[in-house]
């Protein structure tokens, strides 16, 4: 029940409130009726509503039913999708937490929602990164994440792991150390007995490989930028 | 105060002034440790105990399994991979080697390096059959993902140097 409604919610959210031009063409129009501009402009005050009453409902995450964790992934996705506004300084921290958070998830079938909400949220909020303790927060569950072979979701894990890379602000990490511990992480998860599973697995590990060579130069940049400011500091001390 | 921050910058700059360097430490650092110790490795020593010691020390010991951590004694009891898997594995490290190619030719001296003293280990002693099988299977795939398409970049850039640096021993082996 708790799932479903919060599945029909996102899907309430993606329908009345998705910009235009993310709907596919055939539905476009030139001039907008004003009952769905009416419709959007509701959908939005009773969503931000739901989103405070509901603290954002985190606490769902902390369901023991797979379900209501997945749809709970699903419709804070469909939040930050349409409504990044609701977003704010004020609860930015708390869902960073709890959607960079998300890779203590062992049900592998929360993991598609989780990703979709990792990747969007790891896109348009990328500074959440800086309001946790990366470490901590982020990269410790992550390598458990990766050590256990994803926990069992491998075709859908692997090929999202290359669009994290893609997602991790530089900043938030230090270049060869996060990517010698991605590597060995993802190299011990990779034992399994299923062919599809093994193919994705080498599949992921080739791109990322590349990847992470072809963007050396996002982390030295800002490392240099780095030593530049802490020059400037120094010349001004 | 000033004297100080440039001695500090200085110090910094030299290490850090040229990006390309850096781009370029950066991804030795990932080709040397992921690709040589990791995947290369696993692939060379896939099934055979020997096969650590030979990297590790450059020679076969007797008691080569005996001196082993239990923790890898134990992973190379359980290494006995399906074909699949080293087929999977070699085809994988082929394309990373393409890619590297594309990118950056002087990436791959890391790996070749590697690749020449692994065969002069395995010339050099006698009986690592299996390792002297899994060098051919990689020589295979090479060939079956890069060279029957038309590629000769692994001949200029890892057989033929390999050769070049083994010809000595092989010869005199012979002889």
């Amino acid at each position: 029940m708790i799932s479903s409604t919060l599945l029909a919610l996102a899907s309430l959210l993606d329908v009345l409130i998705t910009p235009q031009q993310e709907q596919p063409a055939f539905e476009k129009i030139t001039t907008e009726p004003k009952h769905a501009s009416k419709a959007r402009v509701t959908a939005v005050s009773f969503g931000e509503k739901l989103l405070i009453d509901h603290k954002h409902f985190l606490d769902f995450l902390k369901s023991q039913r797979p379900t209501i964790r997945s749809a709970t992934y699903t419709v804070l996705k469909s939040f930050i999708k349409n409504m990044p506004h609701a977003i704010t300084e004020g609860n930015i921290k708390s869902l960073a937490g709890a959607i960079l958070g998300a890779f203590n998830e062992k049900d592998p079938t929360c993991h598609p929602s989780m990703w979709d909400v990792i990747l969007l949220f790891s896109r348009r909020f990328p500074g959440g990164w800086s309001s946790l303790n990366v470490q901590k927060n982020i990269l410790n569950p992550f390598w458990n994440f990766l050590r256990n072979g994803c926990f069992g979701s491998q075709q859908v894990s692997y090929p999202a792991l290359v669009l994290f890379l893609d997602n991790v602000p530089p900043k938030a990490v230090q270049g060869d150390k996060f990517f010698l511990e991605f590597f060995k992480s993802l190299w011990v998860g990779r034992k399994t007995s299923l062919s599809a599973d093994r193919l994705a697995f080498f599949q992921a590990f080739e791109e990322c490989f590349l990847w992470s060579l072809k963007n050396a130069s996002r982390y030295v940049f800002f490392l240099l930028m780095v030593l530049v400011c802490t020059w400037i500091h120094l010349l001004h001390a | 105060m000033f004297v100080f921050s440039v001695t500090k910058l200085s110090s910094v700059s030299i290490r850090y002034n040229d990006g390309e360097d850096s781009i370029s430490h950066f991804r030795v650092t990932l080709v040397d440790n992921i690709l040589v110790k990791l995947i290369w490795r696993d692939f060379l020593t896939t099934g055979s105990p020997k096969g650590y010691d030979i990297i590790n020390t450059g020679k076969e010991s007797d008691s080569s399994v005996k001196n082993l951590s239990h923790s890898k004694k134990v992973d190379v009891q359980n290494t006995k991979y399906p074909m699949p898997y080293l087929q999977e594995l070699g085809k994988c490290f082929v394309e990373i080697l393409l890619g590297i190619h594309v990118l950056d030719v002087k990436l791959l001296s890391v790996f070749t390096v590697e690749l020449e003293d692994n065969c002069m280990s395995v010339l050099q002693q006698a009986g690592n059959v299996e390792m002297v099988e899994q060098i051919i299977s990689f020589m295979l795939l090479l060939e079956k993902h890069a060279v029957m398409e038309g590629a000769t970049w692994p001949l200029v850039y890892i057989v033929g140097p390999m050769l070049a640096k083994s010809f000595p021993i092989i010869r005199s082996s012979v002889s």
